[in-house]
């Protein structure tokens, strides 16, 4: 049911393409190899892709430029004269053919938008992946993706839709998370939408961890990744590993821990209760960390021991 | 009140366009409006089951609704929106006017749950010759039962508009805002007589503002230029906690007529001090690039930018320099040379620190904990690798990567072996597709790290017993009382879990016997290995086998099914203390 008006649905993408397709072809001026063979001769034996192209998100755009509504196969497909002579597959263009080893990507001619522009340098590129093996160029508008993001993006990696259905997870299940808000699949910048860095994307969304604190905490200047996995953890707030296990990667073990406890009830100076068993202190010590650390992204506040100079993140 | 001037501006443009379209001729002119409902029930209800949701047992409307308007002039608006309750609300807009305007908004609402800790397992008390001792440690939840949330709410607006009649330069403008309220679980510890960890519920008021403006130019038909700058305002109108701390003293039981010395080990009691204060920050940024070709074969993408991050409470600033720059050739018909580098340099303001004299007018060692606190931000970071693609043959490629990192601390003095992690790797790839229905590959990567990142003070003690019959200062052999801070110092700098070597294995196959069908099977091998201190050797070794499964059977219906086992395996002596308790 959340997915129904999620990020991630069918209309959301549907934006997205046309963003894609009308903006970016717009900006250049769009294609210039038409002129041929126009779209009627084309008609002639592929009536119904020809009929249907006017409400694709190409279609759209063309409808506003007179050689392209007329030649608007020819954008894409190249001259189809030698296709008509010889009426084979091999004599015409064939877009999704285009691999990394051949001529500039016929897409990126008119697709000049930044956020293309790192195609080339891309993972998805060197694994020899082609525009259209996401993308349908004669799909209605909005369906310009062969799949809603984020069904899409898991038809390949499976081992994220495995992770955003564990406990602690980012929502993109419910739809209040995209793909995209994080990841720019045509970029090249390790992957990631506009940001230098992991730091720098997730503090775009969590401002509140940035500081910089009078009193920090390492992994916290150096990559959100050390401690959390974005995706979906086991473990509550996206840690990569419950605590202590996580604390203990870095840190020893807290010595009060190996303290024996008094087996009973006792009052403190200020006649409050402590019932205390003999494993008490290892179960105090060695369960959850950020009882007491509490400020473990950073403050500005000591912490009330001396001698760690204020710096046990305690409040 | 936001909300529905968002509604008032999304539904002004809609009208406002609407009645621009003239005589255009309607290619889509068409409204959808969705309504359903759903009810939620608490029987076996966890919070964390439903983080996202309300949290509340109702019955609730669900209603969508989508406008779309596309004319043969090249005017497109596209509007839709979705409420699934008062906290999760949907919408996005967009406006296209041919290709000299492009406007997106976005409004995202939603909620997210906390459960609350109970605190439990905080209560203690030490053990001496069978009587109770002096060290306690104890809870206090003053708000039980309270049911943490809170309400995030995100605008996000952008323009982009072609300035000149050919749209060879763009001007682009980014508007973004994001608040959150609500209330949070915060707890606080007080070492005073007794390690006291109160839990409260604390407000949540949060803002950040963020503005971006900058242009985009094609300055020939190959390269493109563009600039733009970014502010950010961040905010917390969060109510902090006002916490008591008790009067510093020495348990009564383990050092009666101490309680003079004490105070002088805390840098605070008998006082009320806030907790869970905030610091507004302000962040400016800058970036230049330039994106574009030389030729046919050969492309090139960089920028450069900057940025300066301040704390304005505490007039603390951290500043950064960074760039990157990637260029793809064909070295011949077969063969593709990426390069790929990146540079980052980032400067922090270092606070003087001035801490009260331990033990004052105590006899014996006095030390001053004064310091100041330079930042782990500091660094200069640069990364270079090269990556070449060989097509073996029209079905086969193979992939060669190579590059090194360097990270340098050396502006961080406390690190005492010289700052520098230098982790050099590649990776080598073969990947076979005989025709669209099948591709397979096989992975390895290799990355060794000479010094890997490691917190300034060290944090891993030797063992006990070493550490008793060595004196810190000057070598001689002791056997004394240890003081918590000379515990610290024993501390070996430098020994880390992250992995002085680190091995990938993965083979993956995609196989698509139909159009409709595709099956995806992949397995992951990781090795790592941290031998660095022969008395902290770690090992950690992870498997992930996945299997995916997607098919189509008609364009309207989908079913996809996935399944992904990760199974992790460390080894080191942390564990060992935590799994013998």
């Amino acid at each position: 049911m959340e997915s129904s008006y999620g990020r991630g649905s069918p209309r959301y993408r549907r934006c997205l393409a046309l963003l894609v397709a009308v903006v970016t072809i717009g900006l250049i001026g769009g294609p210039a190899r038409a002129g041929d063979v126009d779209n009627e001769t084309c008609a002639a034996c592929h009536e119904e892709i020809v009929a249907a192209f006017a409400k694709t998100a190409h279609g759209i755009y063309y409808q506003a430029r007179p050689a392209l509504r007329d030649y608007g196969c020819e954008a894409c497909h190249g001259s189809g004269t030698r296709h008509i002579e010889e009426g084979t597959v091999e004599s015409i263009i064939n877009p999704a053919n285009s691999r990394q080893f051949d001529d500039p990507i016929l897409c990126l001619d008119c697709h000049r938008d930044a956020q293309f522009q790192d195609w080339e340098f891309s993972s998805h590129h060197t694994e020899d992946m082609n525009c259209t093996d996401c993308h349908d160029a004669h799909a209605e508008y909005g369906g310009a993706l062969k799949q809603p993001v984020p069904d899409l993006c898991y038809s390949c990696h499976a081992e994220v839709l495995a992770a955003t259905r564990m406990p602690s997870h980012h929502p993109i299940a419910e739809g209040k998370v995209s793909c995209n808000d994080c990841h720019n699949p045509h970029g090249a910048e390790a992957m990631l939408t506009r940001d230098i860095d992991n730091r720098e994307l997730c503090l775009s969304c969590h401002p509140q961890y940035e500081g910089p604190f009078v009193y920090e905490h390492a992994p916290v200047n150096e990559d959100c990744m050390i401690c959390h996995q974005p995706h979906g953890s086991v473990a509550d707030n996206l840690l990569i590993y419950q605590e202590p296990t996580l604390c203990l990667n870095c840190h020893d073990m807290h010595f009060h821990a190996t303290v024996v406890g008094f087996e009973g009830v006792s009052q403190d100076r200020l006649g409050r209760d402590y019932e205390s068993e003999e494993d008490s202190w290892k179960r105090g010590m060695l369960t959850k960390c950020s009882q007491c650390h509490s400020a473990v992204h950073g403050t500005d506040n000591p912490s009330q021991a001396t001698s760690s100079g204020g710096n046990g993140l305690t409040r | 009140m936001r909300r529905y001037v968002c509604a008032v501006v999304a539904v002004g443009l809609l009208l406002g366009i609407t009645a621009s379209t003239g005589q255009a001729e309607p290619l889509f002119n068409q409204w959808t409006l969705s309504a359903g409902g759903h009810y939620t029930g608490l029987n076996d209800y966890t919070r964390k089951v439903g983080e996202y949701n309300l949290g509340l047992e109702e019955g609730m409307g669900e209603f969508g609704l989508a406008y779309l308007l596309a004319t043969d002039r090249g005017l497109l608006v596209d509007i839709d929106g979705n409420f699934y309750d008062r906290r999760n609300i949907l919408g996005h807009a967009k406006y296209r006017r041919g290709t000299t305007m492009a406007i997106d908004v976005d409004f995202r609402s939603m909620t997210f749950r906390e459960g609350q800790d109970l605190l439990t397992n905080i209560e203690a008390r030490e053990e001496i010759n069978g009587n109770p001792g002096g060290k306690m440690m104890g809870h206090e939840v003053l708000d039980p039962g309270a049911d943490y949330n809170t309400h995030r709410r995100e605008v996000l607006t952008r323009i982009k508009h072609a300035i000149t009649r050919s749209g060879d330069i763009r001007f682009l403008a980014q508007h973004r805002s994001l608040w959150r309220e609500g209330t949070t679980q915060m707890t606080s510890t007080s070492h005073c007589i007794t390690c006291h960890v109160e839990s409260e519920t604390c407000t949540r008021d949060e803002q950040s503002h963020q503005i971006e403006g900058g242009f985009e130019a094609d300055v020939s038909e190959m390269m493109t230029v563009g600039a733009e700058v970014g502010y950010r305002r961040y905010e917390s109108k969060s109510n902090a906690i006002n916490r008591e701390y008790d009067i510093a003293g020495f348990p009564p039981a383990a050092n009666p007529g101490r309680d003079v010395e004490f105070p002088s080990r805390l840098l605070f009691s008998d006082t009320v001090l806030p907790v869970f204060v905030l610091p507004e920050t302000e962040k400016l940024s800058g970036k230049v690039n330039v994106r574009g070709r030389f030729s046919q074969a050969t492309s090139l993408s960089a920028s450069l930018g900057y940025n300066t991050t301040e704390n304005i409470n505490q007039d603390l600033t951290a500043s950064s320099w960074f760039g990157h720059a990637n260029l793809a050739t064909r070295l011949s018909r077969k063969t593709r040379l990426i390069a790929r580098f990146t540079g980052r340099r980032v400067e922090n303001d270092d606070p003087f620190i001035d801490i009260r004299t331990f033990r004052e007018g105590r006899p014996g060692p006095q030390p001053s904990f004064d310091f100041t606190r330079y930042s782990t931000l500091d660094r200069r970071d640069g990364r270079g690798e090269v990556e070449v693609i060989h097509r073996l043959s029209r079905e086969a490629t193979i992939d060669v990567t190579g590059g090194v990192r360097v990270l340098d601390w050396s502006s961080f003095p406390d690190t005492l072996e010289g700052g520098t992690a230098t982790t050099v790797f590649g990776e080598g790839k073969l990947r076979y597709r005989p025709s669209r229905r099948f591709t397979g590959s096989i992975r390895y990567r290799a990355a060794a790290t000479d010094e890997p990142f490691t917190t300034s003070r060290g944090i891993l003690e030797p063992r006990l017993k070493e550490t008793l019959v060595r004196n810190f200062e000057d070598g001689e052999t002791v056997h004394r009382f240890l003081y918590y801070y000379e515990r610290e110092q024993f501390r070996t700098v430098g020994a880390t879990t992250e992995p002085t070597l680190a091995q990938e294995v993965e083979l993956s196959a995609s196989i698509r016997p139909s159009p409709r069908l595709n099956l995806t099977l992949s397995l992951l091998a990781e090795f790592d290995v941290n031998n660095d201190i022969d008395t902290f050797d770690v090992e950690r070794t992870s498997l992930r086998p996945h299997l995916n499964v997607n098919f189509l059977p008609t364009e309207r219906v989908a079913f996809s099914g996935g399944w992904t086992l990760n199974q992790m395996t460390s080894q080191g002596p942390i564990a060992v203390a935590l799994f013998d308790g």
